[in-house]
């Protein structure tokens, strides 16, 4: 083919912008440590890098999520655990308060370290996160939501508890409402209570109840009257509905119910079962502390007194087995949480791998493809000289 | 002797003008368009006589250009197709980068926003947290505003590029025709022989010319050429030159048409060159890129809005709108009769597909169609605002009255962008919390609990009254939607209840006499539920039929961008070689090379010096013949 000397420069000159031009690529390459400056370099990959981007931040959302609901689930497992202990403060002074050395004076400083422990229990249940919001107050989180009215615990906040999504399809709720902490519990056992009626005049004490047949308990009110070494079960309507002997120390039962008492009941004595009602904790304690600071003049009093005992420590046993498993359910979630920043924060390991492994530069591959593409531009100039410096005319002398 | 003379003279003279040929070419070595020449040689008419013809010298027959006509028009075809590539690749590349640097993409500020979302989950209530949504929703918003006013920028530079290329084309036209009108005075002057140089001046004008627009030429018996653009306007006819124009569209939508001659349009039908590359540019770059980009700003702030008002903000009142509402525009065509106005608001936006459409008052009735595909799309409403005309996810209100006839261009999408805006600035006002609260009876004996309520209309008036669900059965409740328990609903177990535009899963079952309440949200709630719901759109379909999330979408705008810049580079590249191959063969044929010369230089030298030498010998014949003769 014939050359003319324009082409012949022109080559040259486009072998050498060619080279420039791919050397100024992987110098960008290397300054910036990716692959590709923008989406034309490799539009596949680019989608594949987002999409990877997307899922990265989702994962660090799930993950900063279960460190924020583990945060606040730690401050309501601190809170559950005080309650649990409160409980069992509360417990240990009833028995101390029952022993047979203590005076009216000793129950009474007693009965006020109990009432200051309602004090305590309603500042825990108003306890804040941290931030100037309740903690178990459900939505409505803007108010303390508990007051003492006297009587019972009033209850501001709602049931509304606030979730955490730690997972594509796995939240948590990150709290309990209040109502479910404090409000929740029963009197009695749980199924029924049984009282004492005030003119009792016998040294009768209800000492256990029972329910030992579940199925056979129909919720009702009864009451059991005692009368010369036998007992009658009457319903509501006042009907005999089951009578029978009684010897001090055996039990008396009927539809499910199974009461144990101690002590010779006095003829006409009674005790009264209802269905167990709802009761708040601050009212539990609440009724311990006025019950131990109530009089005991003579030895049928302190027998009612006991039978109220009796059943305001089973009351309090119920508490904190309710607070022990409220925490159980906290430590759940807890795990859960761990369990969930864990595994985002492998699976975010695993995503930077395969974006590293996408958009992020081979530095010896570049490196060596720097070295070739320097002497391959060196190897353009010079040729270029070579040829350019080449002419017919420099021999025409 | 005198023949001799002669003989030597002649040639003294042919070769003084191959040695004046040659040194054209070395002086014209590097000068644009230039065909190498030559000297064509011929012996004279020899003179007959009994012993036979004898010679008379050499003349010069002509000088030849030499060039070969075929790759002269393959390179102007390859120039054509490389400069439309040229400016296609570059507008391309402009965009890619704009969509999808990191710099400038909207990756980040949009993944950055629902990431703020995801943080006003986890505290609700904080003001920081709120702060920074709203912040979030400004950078996002300012940053589709710039990437729509880079990408009006590059509208605008190409309409500019398209009146001084059309400028240039005028230009080329006219100095054809000039030249046109010499080369043919000038072959007729000296008995048809080439004039050259102005040949070669006329393949350089018509190489620009390709440059800028593609054309075809087809050669008169005069000399001149003709010159049209590849869908057959004649540009230049012989001496005559018409010329190119712009002007505003029919729609006044601000870009330009091409008018050839005095009211043709042929916007639609140019191709090649600058200017086909910059309405090709406009056409598969900008515009679908402006519409694209367009959807995706629609598409989040309806998202957004769409979810936003099922929450409750911290006074208590449901979410108003966290972006402007979008919209889109319509442009009426100048030639309208009526006076009717269209405002074009967005319906569904799962529907749209970031197209144009074009609205037509014909025979009573409204047509739309797609100005993409040319296909009519069915619209329901009657285009009153209560009932606008629904088609393709957008709503068109009327007023006014249409005249038949009157056409109105539709763009749903295109300047969405730029429109984008945060709506809400008090970040109190921001719908953190589900607008309802759901509360299970404390004395309930079924085990059945109550979920958040979920909303299902946010448009029902009564959506934040008050409810209470009674249980009469396991299977039965009652509502008391109006006061008294006066239905009775049957209940089957995991179905939710719906009341008043939401609905109320119950988890467990519920026995006779359980109560359950739905009331509204509480003022300044802790609760978090449509914070979580807002961070949730990030992964939820909302485009293209609810198959395409928001991210999915800004991805698919930015790589499909990176598609169509990386194949203009490569066909680009492709071109620029095949160029390269067509400049090289006409170089091949008709470019200078020097030693080539620098041989001829040699060889007419010698030639030279020899016919010399042929005058020096007759001079000595004729001399010996005088002193032979002399005494």
């Amino acid at each position: 083919m014939r050359v003319s000397t324009g082409m012949l420069h022109q080559q040259g000159l486009a072998a050498m912008q060619r080279q420039q031009a791919q050397l100024a690529q992987t110098q960008n390459q290397l300054a910036t440590n990716r692959k590709w400056a923008s989406a034309a370099d490799d539009p596949a990959g680019y989608a594949a890098a987002q999409g990877l981007d997307r899922q990265l931040a989702q994962l660090t959302q799930h993950q900063s999520n279960a460190e924020a609901a583990r945060h606040r689930l730690l401050m309501e497992e601190n809170a559950l655990a005080e309650s649990v202990d409160l409980m069992q403060r509360a417990r240990e002074l009833a028995i101390q308060a029952n022993s047979a050395g203590q005076s009216a004076e000793s129950r009474a400083v007693i009965a006020k370290e109990l009432a200051l422990m309602r004090e305590s229990l309603l500042a825990l249940a108003n306890r804040d996160d941290g931030q100037g919001r309740y903690l178990f107050a459900g939505s409505a989180d803007a108010q303390a939501p508990f007051s003492w009215s006297g009587g019972a615990a009033l209850y501001a906040g709602d049931q509304q508890v606030r979730t955490a999504q730690i997972g594509s399809a796995r939240s948590i709720a990150e709290g309990d409402a209040g109502d479910a902490v404090f409000l929740n519990l029963s009197t009695g056992n749980g199924r029924y209570a049984v009282s004492a009626d005030a003119s009792n005049s016998g040294s009768s004490q209800l000492t256990a109840t029972k329910l030992y047949d579940a199925g056979l308990w129909d919720g009702g009110s009864y009451s059991v009257t005692f009368n010369a070494g036998t007992y009658e079960v009457r319903d509501a309507g006042n009907a005999v509905i089951q009578s029978g002997s009684y010897q001090a120390g055996s039990v008396v039962r009927f539809r499910g119910v199974e009461l144990s008492f101690s002590g010779v009941p006095a003829d006409g004595d009674r005790y009264s079962v209802a269905p167990s009602q709802t009761q708040d904790a601050l009212a539990l304690v609440d009724k311990l502390a006025r019950l131990i600071a109530s009089p005991q003049d003579d030895a049928a009093a302190r027998a009612r007194w006991q039978t109220a005992l009796q059943q305001g420590l089973s009351e309090l046993d119920a508490a904190q087995l309710h607070f022990s498993d409220l925490r159980a359910g906290v430590g759940l979630r807890l795990s859960a949480a761990d369990d969930a920043a864990d595994l985002a924060s492998a699976q975010r390991v695993q995503v930077q791998d395969a974006l590293s492994d996408l958009r992020d530069l081979d530095y010896a591959e570049a490196a060596s493809r720097l070295q070739q593409q320097l002497t391959a531009l060196q190897a353009a100039q010079q040729t270029y000289l070579r040829v350019q410096g080449l002419s017919l005319f420099d021999y025409l002398r | 002797m005198s023949d001799l003379l002669s003989i030597g003279s002649s040639a003294l003279l042919a070769y003084r003008r191959a040695l004046d040929t040659t040194s054209h070419n070395i002086a014209n070595v590097n000068t644009a368009g230039y065909t190498r020449q030559r000297v064509e040689l011929t012996t004279r008419a020899p003179t007959g006589s009994g012993s036979g013809y004898f010679g008379t010298g050499v003349d010069v027959s002509t000088v030849r250009r030499i060039s070969d006509g075929l790759t002269n028009t393959r390179l102007q075809s390859d120039t054509s197709a490389y400069a439309r590539l040229e400016v296609y690749a570059g507008f391309a590349g402009r965009i890619d980068t704009l969509l999808s640097s990191a710099d400038t993409s909207l990756a980040a500020p949009l993944q950055n926003f629902f990431d703020a979302a995801n943080a006003l989950a986890q505290n609700p209530t904080s003001t920081a947290a709120r702060q920074a949504l709203i912040g979030n929703a400004q950078t996002l918003a300012a940053r589709f505003n710039q990437a729509q006013s880079q990408l009006d920028g590059m509208s605008t530079e190409v309409d500019a590029r398209m009146r001084t290329t059309v400028d240039e084309i005028n230009q080329l036209s006219r100095s054809l025709a000039q030249i046109n009108e010499r080369i043919a005075q000038a072959q007729g002057q000296f008995s048809g022989q080439p004039p050259n140089d102005l040949l070669d001046q006329r393949d350089q004008l018509l190489q620009d010319l390709a440059g800028r627009i593609g054309i075809t030429t087809v050669s008169q018996d005069d000399g001149s050429l003709n010159v049209f653009t590849a869908s057959g306007q004649a540009l230049v006819l012989g001496s005559q030159a018409t010329a190119l124009s712009v002007r505003g569209d029919a729609y006044q939508s601000g870009r330009l048409d091409i008018v050839f001659g005095a009211n043709t349009v042929v916007t639609g039908q140019l191709s090649g060159g600058t200017l086909g590359g910059l309405l090709d540019v406009r056409r598969e770059v900008l515009d679908p890129a402006r519409s694209e980009l367009g959807r995706l700003a629609v598409g989040i702030a309806a998202a957004v809005n769409d979810q936003h008002a099922q929450g409750l903000d911290a006074t208590g009142a449901l979410g108003g709108a966290f972006f402007a509402e979008p919209a889109g525009t319509a442009l009426a065509a100048t030639a309208n009769g009526g006076g009717a106005q269209v405002a074009v608001g967005i319906g569904d936006v799962a529907l749209l597909n970031g197209h144009d459409y074009e609205l037509r008052y014909q025979s009573g009735g409204w047509q739309l169609t797609d100005r993409s595909t040319g296909a009519s799309v069915a619209m329901s409403g009657s285009g009153t605002a209560a009932d606008p005309l629904r088609g393709a996810g957008i709503e068109l209100t009327i007023s006014g009255t249409a005249a038949e006839g009157d056409r109105w261009w539709l763009q749903p999408t295109a300047n969405a962008a730029g429109a984008m805006r945060v709506a809400i600035q008090d970040p109190a006002r921001i719908a953190a919390a589900a607008p309802l609260r759901a509360s299970t009876g404390l004395g309930n004996s079924g085990s059945a609990t109550a979920a958040t309520p979920a909303v299902v209309d946010a448009s029902n008036p009564a959506l934040l009254d008050p409810v209470t669900i009674q249980f009469t059965s396991a299977t039965t409740y009652q509502v008391n939607g109006s006061g008294s328990y006066s239905y009775s609903y049957s209940y089957s177990p995991g179905t939710p209840i719906t009341v008043n535009g939401w609905q109320l899963a119950l988890n467990g079952t519920p026995a006779a006499g359980d109560s359950f309440g739905v009331q509204r949200g509480a003022t300044d709630s802790g609760d978090n539920g449509n914070a979580r719901a807002l961070a949730g759109l990030a992964t939820r379909g909302v485009l293209d039929g609810g198959r395409s999330s928001l991210g999915s979408t800004q991805t698919a705008l930015a790589s499909s961008a990176g598609l169509n810049a990386q194949q203009a580079t490569l066909q680009r590249d492709a071109q620029a070689a095949m160029q390269t191959q067509s400049r090289n063969a006409r170089d091949s044929v008709s470019g200078v090379n020097l030693d080539e010369e620098a041989a001829d230089l040699v060889r007419f030298q010698q030639a030279y010096q020899a016919a010399a030498r042929v005058i020096q010998v007759a001079d000595t014949l004729f001399q010996t013949l005088l002193q032979a003769t002399g005494r």
